[in-house]
């Protein structure tokens, strides 16, 4: 059972929440404007994702993220300012301005990058899983990828290495049922993205990414087994965006509809909704 | 949170609120940021010439 979070913890998951949110929201009015340069992918819609899965997370611990990447870097904890200035190419930013949205990190809270190139991240959080452990620290690094990236060559090798060397990886697996116009369900010969971690002897597991007590629940269980030397596991969170592939003008798809709690009158879908109280109040 | 009376509205209109207000400074805060000079943003890029090719080809040196 999804734990309810105490009303503090709630209000920071929220917090959390908008701020991916209205940051985007912001991304996309300067970028529509002109005032932002280069390509940008705006991931509204999936902030239940980043936001559960960084909970899990302890100082210290790493994160790789993707060319999709402004929620993972603010549920790690980034300074908006900074990345705001990084996005608009400004000397104040991150990398001074010259990452912006897709090169974006900050190691001092251990982002170790957003990345242009699908699949990029997961051989980096190998290696960061292997540093974690050749140094002797429970420190723990979760991957961030797209559906996009299963098809990757990197993928496969990530997954072989960090399972033979039993490294402290998580994968986090964002299916948001699209990589660019390729459906998933078309991409892969599988029920579900987390079935293929058991040919790596990788624990694999699906969730509700629109859910983010599940997400947390799901991400702390395999941190928790990283940390004690158990090795990587592997999460599928479903999910949906609900923009563009990237902001160059492109249609969104059509979607469900389904909101990660953000819209009222329906927050409890995002937090605490399977729980025996809310239960009660919706037998 | 609403429906199982962990939060009230005023508390969610709070938060939201905040975070606007978080994001409004990061808005200041990067558009009010300098754009880096020439010389930062070619640092690091290209790994020394052994012949200063840049240099020469920009007179940079003779
Ligand atoms: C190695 C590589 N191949 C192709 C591309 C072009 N490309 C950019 S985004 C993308 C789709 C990625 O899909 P997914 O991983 O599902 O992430 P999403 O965009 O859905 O968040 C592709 C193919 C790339 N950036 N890198
Ligand atoms: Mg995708």
């Amino acid at each position: 059972m999804v734990e309810t979070p105490t009303a503090a913890e709630g209000l920071a998951i929220l917090r959390t929440m908008w701020r991916i949110r209205l940051f985007e929201e912001a991304v996309e009015d300067l970028y529509g404007r002109g005032m932002m340069h280069g390509t940008m992918h705006l991931s509204i819609g999936e902030e239940a994702v980043p936001t559960g899965a960084c909970l899990a997370l302890k100082d210290g611990d790493q994160i790789t993220s993707t060319h999709r990447g402004h929620g993972h870097c603010i549920a790690k904890g980034a300074d908006l300012g900074r990345s705001m200035a990084e996005l608009l190419a400004k000397d104040n930013g991150y990398c001074r301005g010259r990452g912006g949205s897709m090169h974006i990190a900050d190691v001092a809270t251990g982002n170790l990058g957003a990345n242009g190139i699908v699949g990029g991240g997961l051989p980096i959080a190998a290696g960061a899983g292997l540093s974690n452990k050749l140094r002797g620290v429970d420190n723990v690094c979760l991957c961030f990828h797209g559906d996009g990236s299963v098809g990757e060559g990197a993928w496969h090798e990530a997954l072989t290495l960090a399972s033979m060397w039993d490294l402290p990886v998580v994968f986090v697996c964002e299916n948001n049922q699209y990589g660019m116009s390729m459906p998933s369900k078309k991409a892969f010969k599988v029920e579900n993205i987390s079935d293929k971690a058991a040919g790596f002897g990788i624990p694999g597991e699906t969730v509700d990414g629109n859910d983010v007590l599940a997400v947390r629940e799901a991400v702390q269980r395999a941190v928790d087994r990283a940390r004690r030397g158990e090795g990587p596991s592997f999460i599928e969170a479903l999910t949906y965006r609900w923009r563009g592939a990237l902001e160059v003008g492109q249609e969104p798809l059509p979607h469900q509809g389904r909101d990660p709690g953000l819209a009222r009158p329906r927050p409890h879908r995002a937090m605490g909704r399977r729980d025996a109280r809310h239960r009660a109040c919706h037998p | 949170m609403l429906d199982i009376e962990l939060v009230t509205h005023e508390q969610l209109d709070a938060e939201q609120a905040a975070a606007r207000q978080d994001i409004r400074e990061a808005v200041v805060f990067g558009t009010k940021g300098e754009d880096p000079t020439v010389e930062a943003m070619m640092a690091g890029i290209y790994a020394p010439s052994p012949v200063d090719a840049f240099d020469i080809a920009k007179g940079i040196v003779a």
